[in-house]
């Protein structure tokens, strides 16, 4: 690969190309037994739909994650089993159970991936560790709230994200960024 | 074949066989007991598979890899004999291991 073209005929020049190709939702069975659809079968947090008793859990469901409201699709295996609780716990008549923090793995031979939050409205990035170690992570925050941490080989990183993500404490980016100051002081801050 | 029993956090106790080779995690799942959830299918990335080994077991096992250490330091409900059963596999010595289930995960 040298170079990529796009349609209004700039040219890119390049050594690689990555190529993600995203997903539609097939969501023909929910538009046609009435169901509001948008981007996927439109949910509410305990997964019920436009149409009384009738809930839909999992990749194809579109849904605002709290704090946010905009609606989005999440593929990924603990969006699907936490819609599935809430749905379980819909039907049943159960309280419905806290919601999660949006997160997602990956591994890839010697790297492990772990994300929480969602990007998106970042205007500050904060790195921890050492990304030419291959152990590092990155801390996104908005306003001086982090919204979605990246980690890569460091999973004390992401759970402390996701700790502080699903307490929705403020944090201090400087101290964050200060590797003096382990995450057990911010999270424990 | 071996055992294992899986107490839950009031008490209620389950022995189910576990053959050598799986892991703890499995061996619950397997059996539809209750409490641990495993919602990374058991790669070591969430925690949500975390148990307490019986104070008589825990000498017996491994020590845990820096990854699995780091995922359980940042757990609410740890405590010094905290697992996560994803990462242990059953072997002949751990025959009749006791672990408790928290009461909740994550």
């Amino acid at each position: 690969v040298q170079a990529v073209v796009l349609s209004d005929g700039e040219r890119i020049a390049c050594d690689r190309v990555l190529v993600g190709i995203g997903a539609v939702p097939e969501d023909r069975l929910g538009r046609d037994a009435g169901l509001a659809c948008e981007d996927g079968v439109v949910v509410d947090a305990q997964g019920a739909t436009s149409a009384e008793r009738v809930w839909v859990a999992g990749d194809m469901t579109c849904r605002c994650v709290e704090g946010s409201e905009a609606r989005r699709r999440l593929e990924s295996i603990p969006s699907a089993t936490e819609q599935a609780r809430q749905v379980a716990a819909a039907i049943a008549g159960a309280s419905s159970p806290a919601p999660e923090v949006p997160w997602f793995w990956s591994d890839q031979f010697e790297l492990k991936l772990q994300i929480c939050g969602l990007l998106g409205g970042e205007d500050a990035v904060t790195a921890r560790g050492d990304p030419a170690a291959d152990r590092f992570a990155l801390f996104h925050t908005a306003a001086g709230r982090l919204i979605a941490v990246e980690a890569v080989n460091s999973p004390r990183d992401f759970m402390a994200g996701k700790t502080l993500l699903r307490e929705r404490r403020p944090v201090d980016l400087h101290r964050l960024g200060d590797e003096s100051v382990s995450l057990r002081e911010l999270v424990a801050a | 074949m071996s055992t294992v029993t899986f107490v839950e956090h009031d008490g209620i106790a389950h022995t189910v066989e576990v053959p050598v080779g799986m892991s703890l995690k499995d061996g619950s799942v397997r059996h539809n007991l209750p409490g641990i959830v495993a919602e990374c299918g058991g790669m070591c990335s969430c925690a949500t598979c975390h148990v307490y080994i019986d104070e008589d077991w825990v000498d017996r096992l491994e020590e845990p890899d820096p990854e699995e250490s780091e995922l359980v330091e940042f757990l609410e409900n740890r405590a010094p004999t905290s697992r996560l059963s994803c990462q242990i596999l059953m072997a002949e010595e751990l025959d009749g291991i006791v672990v408790r289930v928290p009461e909740y995960q994550g």
